[in-house]
């Protein structure tokens, strides 16, 4: 990458300030104004110069803007809202929830009660062979090519055939379809914004009835929103639940796919499969995880002593080298004890744990992935870890980062991952989590990521190689396609952490949410699922709703707030 | 929030948007500074504006009272100057970061004594170096246009531009530390 000189880079910033910069040198100016002091605090100044030049210029106009102000309250109804209400991001307000989440409950199993005589194609009538397990039996191999069915998604390939792709749903005037190739819209970013509480819903013979008028008078139905597009995804779960309990092993990435789907704690399906999940020995890296990161959901008081067991066997399973492999039982997990909570004790209480023993010598990224997030809830719910452990993770992340741009440390160059230390090309689903995992080392360890070198540079893969439409970069496992739609959904799940994880709105200068969602509308099939031609049905309708519902809680450190505050 | 602002808010939230103005008016440079400094344009911070206050009227009722007003309106004025942003395919300018640094403290820049005397600074400013600034900066010329105008080529008008930053910062500098040399 070419790099500017301070004399270069401060006139850069001038024309940077006049709008009249180059995307080419934009980037190669930020990178010097990351590394240089002195032309970031100049940088500072002459921003500091233009606020008070247009604060000025607004003062001067104060009467254009105000009746600009006056004529907009005056046509409230034609402004279009670029993304979500900004609003201070709280975690989720666990009784409102779910009171929302039951009225959606109700209303789904309403709607799959009522569908079902009537629904040509749909999930309840297909009779589709189940998709899972097709052999459950494999054991954890060094290599992805034979791992690849075990859950949540290893990001290994299965040899299935390709599914035409699904008729492209009916999308509102405003919205612009995402491109393929990250080119900016010309049109103000698509999606109707995510809320938390649910949109409220019409029963579906109602729905049946309205559409049938609606068909006479208006031809273009009504477009989907990512809410719509859960809810069918929320029925096409319900509909899978025999599959899921058969092939138990993915109980826990449903179980977190209803949480986040809005489907109640208390519903006697989420309860059953919940029961189970509690009373299963905990053996598989990928399944731990996903329940330390459910329960701390769910209550992480009520839970901790789980949530520990879940840390003292992701200790116990790290490999040598930092990574983690799928995973063994630790004997150590069941004589792991919880003091009772003190009576008038405040907040949540810290539990220490340590490592008991080691994991085998390597792993690969994907369970890697999944055990730091799966960390990170134990974090959250007051488990201590220790830091070496956590040392070590990020040690393997960064010593295992692409190093392919010729430019010399500490510049941010895009660099990335695959799925373990090999010398394959970086590709997007590795490279999100890596991100993800590096942000999540910082967190615990209490460092800052934006001087996380390597964070960054994966960082700037992605935003250089911003896809929504397909997984970037050589797929190792299907003789390196580029950018090919394996394991999409996979990926977009582990784009929506690391926006989230580090806290960007925008990567590449595109805002990631609103055309992932868009995508996600875009690509939903009839029966309410997702599928990527080397994906699993169900992992991946799965990741599809914890994309649209932005499932990743940002990093701010909850432990530390007593449980009714945070509620 | 003052006891004012605070007032003018549960007004506004009541329905009234004469109180919504009088609360929104102390911060529209500020937002219009903001938008201005993410999108890059001059006309489209205008519009965004417009929308942040539509969109802030239309919500009202969602804002805590205990929420900041000016980092509320900041918060969706930032969202629309992205959008702006992107619908004007412009790149990133300077960084958000380092926006976000500068607009960290929502009260007007040019209250402090720095604002005062960079302001007495603009003031001094003459020829072609107040010709450039009250074109591009008070009257949201484009750069190009504003070259033809003046006879110049568009390369020379971003140098003059530099320049007269420049300048204005060595002004600022040697006005405060006149002012207190320690």
């Amino acid at each position: 990458m070419r790099k500017f000189s301070c004399d270069e880079a401060r006139a850069e910033l001038s024309d940077a300030l006049a709008g009249v910069i180059g995307r080419p040198e934009a980037n190669v100016l930020e990178a010097h104004l990351l590394e240089c002091e002195p032309c970031r605090s100049l940088a500072e100044l002459f921003l500091w110069q233009d606020r008070v030049l247009s604060e000025l210029a607004a003062e001067a106009r104060m009467d254009t803007l105000m009746q600009r102000v006056r004529t907009g309250l005056a046509t409230l109804d034609q402004v279009s809202i670029a993304e979500e209400e900004p609003a201070v991001r709280f975690r989720r307000p666990r009784s409102y929830g779910w009171i929302a989440a039951a009225a959606v409950f109700v209303l789904v199993v309403a709607g799959v009660l009522l569908w079902k005589p009537s629904s040509q194609g749909g999930a309840l009538t297909q009779g589709n062979p189940p998709e899972i397990p097709q052999h459950p039996m494999v054991e954890p191999q060094p290599e992805p090519e034979q791992t690849a069915q075990s859950v949540p998604a290893p990001d290994a390939p299965v040899p299935q055939h390709v599914d035409p792709q699904p008729p492209q749903q009916p999308v509102a005037a405003e919205t612009v379809k995402a491109s393929p190739l990250p080119v900016p819209p010309p049109t103000p970013e698509p999606v109707q914004a995510k809320t938390d509480a649910p949109a409220p819903v019409k029963s579906p013979a109602v729905k049946a009835s309205a559409g049938a008028v609606a068909d006479v008078v208006t031809p273009a139905p009504k477009p989907k929103t990512p809410d719509d597009a859960v809810r069918g995804a929320m029925a096409y779960l319900k509909s899978k639940v025999a599959v899921f309990a058969r092939d138990s092993k993915s109980e826990e990435l449903l179980l977190w796919t209803w949480a986040m789907g809005g489907v109640p704690e208390s519903d006697p399906e989420f309860q059953t499969a919940l029961k189970g999940v509690l009373e299963k020995k905990l053996e598989k890296t990928y399944n731990v995880s996903l329940m330390a990161m459910l329960l701390e959901e769910l209550d992480r008081v009520k839970y901790q002593k789980r949530i520990a067991q879940c840390a003292q066997y992701l200790l116990d399973n790290q490999c040598a080298n930092g990574q983690w492999s799928y995973g063994d039982p630790s004997i150590f997990v069941e004589s792991v004890t919880v003091p009772p909570p003190k009576p008038k004790a405040k907040g949540l209480q810290k539990v220490a744990i340590t490592r008991k023993r080691d994991g085998p010598p390597a792993g690969d990224n994907s369970n890697t992935m999944y055990a730091l997030l799966g960390l990170r809830a134990c974090h959250d719910a007051g488990i201590v870890l220790p830091p070496a452990s956590v040392e070590l993770a990020a040690k393997w992340w960064r010593d295992t980062q692409s190093k392919l741009s010729p430019v010399k440390a500490p510049a941010v160059a895009p660099e990335g991952w695959c799925y373990s230390k090999h010398e394959h090309k970086p590709y997007g689903s590795m490279t999100a989590g890596g991100v993800g995992s590096l942000a999540i080392c910082d967190y615990i360890l209490g460092r800052d990521p934006k001087k996380d070198r390597e964070l960054l540079c994966g960082m700037e893969w992605l935003s250089k190689n911003f896809s929504v439409a397909y997984n970037p970069g050589p797929y190792e496992h299907a003789n390196f396609e580029e950018n090919s739609q394996h394991q999409v959904y996979y990926y977009l799940y582990a784009l929506e952490r690391a926006a989230i994880l580090t806290g960007s709105e925008q990567i590449g200068g595109y805002a990631w949410y609103p055309r992932t969602a868009q995508s996600l509308l875009d690509s939903q099939r009839p029966d309410g699922s997702w599928k990527s031609p080397s994906g699993s049905e169900l992992n991946d309708t799965c990741f599809a709703v914890l994309t649209l519902r932005k499932a990743t809680r940002a990093l701010i450190d909850v432990a530390t707030v007593s449980p009714a505050k945070a509620k | 929030v003052s006891d004012t602002e605070s007032r003018l808010l549960k007004t506004a939230q009541a329905g009234d948007p004469k109180a919504f103005e009088r609360v929104l008016r102390p911060h529209l440079a500020m937002l219009f500074a903001y938008s201005r400094a993410i999108c890059g344009d001059f006309h489209a911070a205008e519009d965004v504006v417009q929308e942040t206050a539509q969109i802030a009227y239309r919500k009202l009722n969602y804002l805590i009272p205990e929420a900041d007003f000016a980092g509320w309106l900041k918060a969706i004025a930032r969202r629309q100057a992205l959008a702006a942003r992107r619908s004007l395919t412009k790149t990133n300018l300077v960084g958000d970061d380092v926006i976000e640094r500068v607009y960290q403290d929502p009260a007007p820049a040019t209250a402090g004594r720095r604002g005062e005397a960079l302001t007495e600074c603009i003031d001094r400013l003459e020829g072609r170096a107040a010709q450039a600034v009250k074109g591009h900066y008070f009257q949201g010329v484009k750069l190009n246009e504003l070259a033809d105008k003046m006879g110049m080529t568009s390369v020379a008008m971003r140098q003059l531009l530099h320049r007269v930053r420049v300048l204005l910062l060595e002004c600022v500098r040697r006005r405060l530390s006149v002012e207190n040399p320690t």
